[in-house]
C-alpha cells in the first residue's frame, strides 16, 4: 500500500520554483519523454535560455511560457521508491495569491523556496505567513540558487537563520533546511559533492522523512450531511465522516438543533458496512428521524460530548477568525456574506476588524478597522444569522475552517477563514 | 486508507456535492478508460441508480468498439444514456480531413453547445485528470465557463477546503472534474481492483494496443505486448513516454491544446 503526500512549492517570484519542480520530475524519472522534448522545443522558440525547459513543463499556458512567470497552481505528480508525492506549484507573483492559496489549502506540507543571492523577499515572508495561518505545519526550506554564490557555507548559515527567525515569527519550525541547486541537480536527489560541509539531507531524502497526514480517527464523530436521497422509499442521507468513528447502532446528536436518532444502517454502493472512518463518502440510515430536520448542513455528533475527553463541537451564532481577502476589492466593515462552513451555509456579516494585518511584513496596520485590503488578513469577529456547528481550527480542520462567498448565492468566495475563538 | 480508496471518496464527494449544488447536470462520457471510471464512481455516489443524463458527444468517427461497449454498459448499468451529434456539420462534409482543430472545435466543442443549449444543464461531469496535459494541471474540480464556453485561466476561482465554485450570472455551466487528482496509473489499478469493464482497445492485439482513445482517424497505436490490465500496469511503470503522445490534438501546432480548451474543448 502506497502513501501518498500533498505538498505545496511556494516562495518569492523567480526564486526558482519551476525549475525545482522540474528538476524533481527529471531526478526522479517522472517527466515523460515526449513532454521534456515539447518544453524543450518550445523554450527554443522563445530563445529562453538553457534549463528553462524544466519551468516550461508545468508553466503550460501561453502567457507564463512568454512571461516566464507562473500563472496559476498546477498539480504535479512524482514518486520515490518511499512514496508518491502530489506537488502543488503554487504562484510566487503578488498578483496570483489567490492562486497560491488555493494551492496551498490543498497540501499537507510545504517547501519554502528562498533564493541564496537574493534572500528573504516580499512574497517570502507573505507565503511563510499563509503557510502558518492554512496551518501547513510541515515545512522545509529550501535555500536555492547555492551555484550563484559559490556554494558557500557562510552565505547558506546566514540565510538559514534569516528565514528559520521569518518562521518563528509567524509560529512554524523548518522541519530541514536545505542547500540547493535546482539548475544544476545539488542536494535534490542525493547529497552534493560541492557541499561537503552540509551534513543534513538532500530534499528528497527530507520530504521522504516528513510524516503521513493523520486522519482524526481518534476524535468525536463528526459527520456533516451533505444531501438526502429517497431510493425505494427509504431516505439516505450522504456525507463524509470528518472525525471519529461512525458505526451502525450508534446513537448520535443531531446539530445545531440538538435531537437524538440512531444510525440504522451505514450504505454504500453495494454493502452496508458496520463502520465507517475518516475520510469516507458514505450514506446512512436513520431511526428516530421522525419529526427530525435531516438535510445538508446538519451534523451527526456523539450524544454527550460533554463526558468524552475531548470536547464536540460548539453551536455558536459568533465566533472570532483570522481572515485571508482573496479579493482585490477587499470587505468591508458590517458586510454581509454567506458563510460555508463543511456542508453549512447562513448569512454571516463581520462584526467587528480587531486587526488589520499586511500580510509580508506582518505588521498591524490598524486596530478596529473599517476595511479589510485585498492583501491584507484580519483579525474579526464574525456573526451568523443562524446558529452553525463550529470548532477552533487547531481542534479540528474540517469544523474550523471556512469560506465567505459575496453576491446572492454567495457565488464569489472573497475570503477564506481561520476559526480562532468561539 | 490507500490511495485508491481515498481518490474514490474524494470523486464521490464531489460527485455528490455538485449534484447537490446544480440538481440540473449531466455527465459526459466518451467510454474511455476516464469517463468510463467516472460513470462507475456516479454509481456509486448514488447507489446504483444515476440520476441525470450520461451524454455521449458523437463525432461518428469514434472506433466500433467503443459504440458497441457504450451500448452494452448503458443497458447492463441502466444508464439515462444520450447520443448527441452535430448533424449539420457532419452533413456538410465535416472531418479530420478538414483539418484537426477544425474537426475537434465543430464534432465535440461545438456539439457539446447544442446538446447544453437543448438541455440547458448547469454543469457537466467531465473526467478529465491533471496529469494528462500541462493546461489540465491547472484546472480546479469546479471550473465555469462563459456565455461563449471560454474557460477564463487567466481569473480561476479560488478553491479552498471543498467549497466549490456555484454559479454566477453570466457563467453558462460548471464544468466539474471528480477525477483531477488521478493519474493514469490510478485509473488502471482501480479497473483492476474493481473488476471494471473497460473497452477492448486498450489491450494488445497484434503486438499493438492503444493508450488513449477516441476518434479512429486521430488515435494511433502503441507497440505493446499487454493483453491484461495487470500487464498494462506493469508496462505503464516501465514507460517515459506520456499517454496522449498517441493524440493528434495535442500535438499538431504549439499550444494547440490551451486553444481548443479556451474555445470550449473538453
Amino acid at each position: 500500500m502506497r502513501e501518498r503526500l500533498r505538498f505545496v512549492l511556494v516562495g518569492h517570484v523567480d526564486h526558482g520554483k519551476s525549475t525545482l519542480i522540474g528538476r524533481l520530475l527529471y531526478d526522479t524519472g517522472s517527466i515523460a519523454l515526449d513532454r521534456l522534448e515539447e518544453a524543450r522545443q518550445a523554450a527554443r522558440e522563445l530563445g529562453a535560455e538553457t534549463g528553462a525547459e524544466f519551468a516550461f513543463l508545468l508553466d503550460h499556458l501561453k502567457e507564463e511560457r512568454e512571461g516566464a512567470l507562473t500563472i496559476d497552481t498546477a498539480q504535479t505528480f512524482f514518486s520515490t521508491p518511499a512514496r508518491d508525492y502530489v506537488l502543488i506549484d503554487a504562484p510566487g507573483h503578488v498578483e496570483f495569491l489567490k492562486n497560491m492559496i488555493t494551492g496551498a489549502a490543498q497540501a499537507d506540507a510545504a517547501v519554502l523556496i528562498v533564493d541564496a543571492s537574493r534572500g528573504v523577499q516580499e512574497q517570502t515572508r507573505r507565503h511563510a505567513y499563509i503557510l502558518s495561518l492554512l496551518g501547513l505545519e510541515e515545512v522545509i526550506v529550501a535555500l536555492n540558487k547555492m551555484d550563484l554564490v559559490g556554494y558557500r557555507e557562510g552565505a547558506f548559515r546566514a540565510l538559514e537563520r534569516e528565514v528559520r527567525a521569518l518562521l518563528e515569527a509567524v509560529g512554524l519550525a523548518p522541519r530541514a533546511s536545505i542547500p540547493i541547486s535546482a539548475k544544476e541537480g545539488e542536494n535534490i536527489a542525493e547529497t552534493s559533492g560541492k557541499m561537503a560541509w552540509y551534513r543534513g539531507p538532500s530534499l528528497l531524502a527530507a520530504l521522504d522523512s516528513l510524516p503521513a497526514p493523520a486522519l482524526p480517527e481518534d476524535k468525536p464523530l463528526i459527520f456533516p450531511i451533505q444531501d438526502g436521497y429517497e431510493l425505494d422509499g427509504q431516505r439516505i442521507f450522504v456525507g463524509r465522516v470528518e472525525a471519529g468513528l461512525l458505526r451502525r447502532g450508534a446513537k448520535v446528536r443531531v446539530l445545531p438543533d440538538g435531537q437524538l436518532a440512531t444510525i440504522r444502517s451505514i450504505e454504500k454502493f453495494g454493502e452496508s458496512p458496520a463502520e465507517a472512518h475518516p475520510g469516507e463518502a458514505v450514506g446512512v440510515t436513520i431511526a428516530g428521524a421522525e419529526g427530525l430536520v435531516l438535510d445538508r448542513g446538519r451534523v451527526l455528533c456523539l450524544p454527550e460530548p460533554e463526558s468524552e475527553p475531548e470536547p464536540g463541537p460548539a453551536v455558536v451564532t459568533g465566533f472570532t477568525a483570522n481572515l485571508i481577502c482573496l479579493t482585490e476589492r477587499g470587505l468591508e466593515l458590517g458586510e454581509e456574506f454567506i458563510l460555508r462552513l463543511a456542508t453549512q451555509e447562513a448569512q454571516a456579516r463581520i462584526e467587528a476588524i480587531m486587526e488589520r494585518v499586511d500580510s509580508a511584513s506582518l505588521e498591524v496596520l490598524e486596530w478596529d478597522a473599517k476595511a479589510l485590503g485585498g492583501l491584507e488578513v484580519g483579525r474579526v469577529r464574525l456573526t451568523t444569522a443562524s446558529p452553525i456547528v463550529a470548532t477552533r481550527f487547531s481542534e479540528l480542520r474540517a469544523l474550523g475552517r471556512f469560506v465567505l462567498g459575496r453576491g446572492q448565492g454567495g457565488e464569489e468566495i472573497s475570503a477564506g477563514g481561520i476559526i480562532t475563538g468561539l | 486508507m490507500d490511495h485508491l480508496r481515498e481518490l474514490e471518496n474524494q470523486s464521490i464527494y464531489i460527485i455528490r456535492e455538485a449534484y447537490r449544488q446544480f440538481r440540473k447536470v449531466a455527465l459526459l462520457w466518451s467510454v474511455g478508460k476516464d469517463s468510463t471510471t467516472l460513470v462507475w464512481l456516479a454509481r456509486k455516489a448514488f447507489f446504483g441508480r444515476i440520476p441525470f443524463p450520461i451524454l455521449h458527444l458523437d463525432t461518428s468517427y469514434k472506433f466500433q468498439e467503443i459504440y458497441e461497449f457504450r451500448d452494452r454498459y448503458a443497458r447492463e448499468w441502466g444508464l439515462d444514456l444520450l447520443v448527441w451529434r452535430n448533424e449539420r456539420a457532419l452533413k456538410e462534409g465535416m472531418g479530420p480531413g478538414k483539418g484537426r482543430f477544425q474537426c475537434c472545435t465543430a464534432l465535440k466543442t461545438a456539439a457539446l453547445k447544442g446538446a447544453i443549449a437543448a438541455h440547458g444543464w448547469k454543469a457537466l461531469y467531465l473526467g478529465i485528470r491533471r496529469d494528462e496535459h500541462g493546461i489540465r494541471a491547472k484546472e480546479r474540480f469546479f471550473s465555469p465557463r462563459g456565455e461563449d464556453f471560454a474557460w477564463d485561466y487567466r481569473a480561476q476561482p479560488p478553491e479552498l477546503w471543498d467549497q466549490y465554485k456555484t454559479k454566477a450570472e453570466g457563467e453558462e455551466h460548471i464544468r466539474v472534474h471528480p477525477l483531477l487528482g488521478w493519474r493514469e496509473i490510478d485509473i488502471w489499478e482501480y479497473i483492476e481492483r474493481e473488476g471494471l469493464p473497460i473497452v477492448p482497445l486498450y489491450f494488445a492485439r497484434n503486438g499493438q494496443r492503444y493508450r488513449s482513445i477516441g476518434c479512429e482517424p486521430c488515435c494511433r497505436p502503441i507497440a505493446s505486448e499487454a493483453d491484461t490490465v495487470e500487464k498494462l500496469i506493469a508496462e505503464l511503470r516501465a514507460s517515459r513516454l506520456s499517454e496522449r503522445s498517441g493524440r493528434a490534438q495535442d500535438k499538431e501546432e504549439a499550444q494547440m491544446m490551451q486553444k481548443l480548451r479556451a474555445l470550449g474543448y473538453m
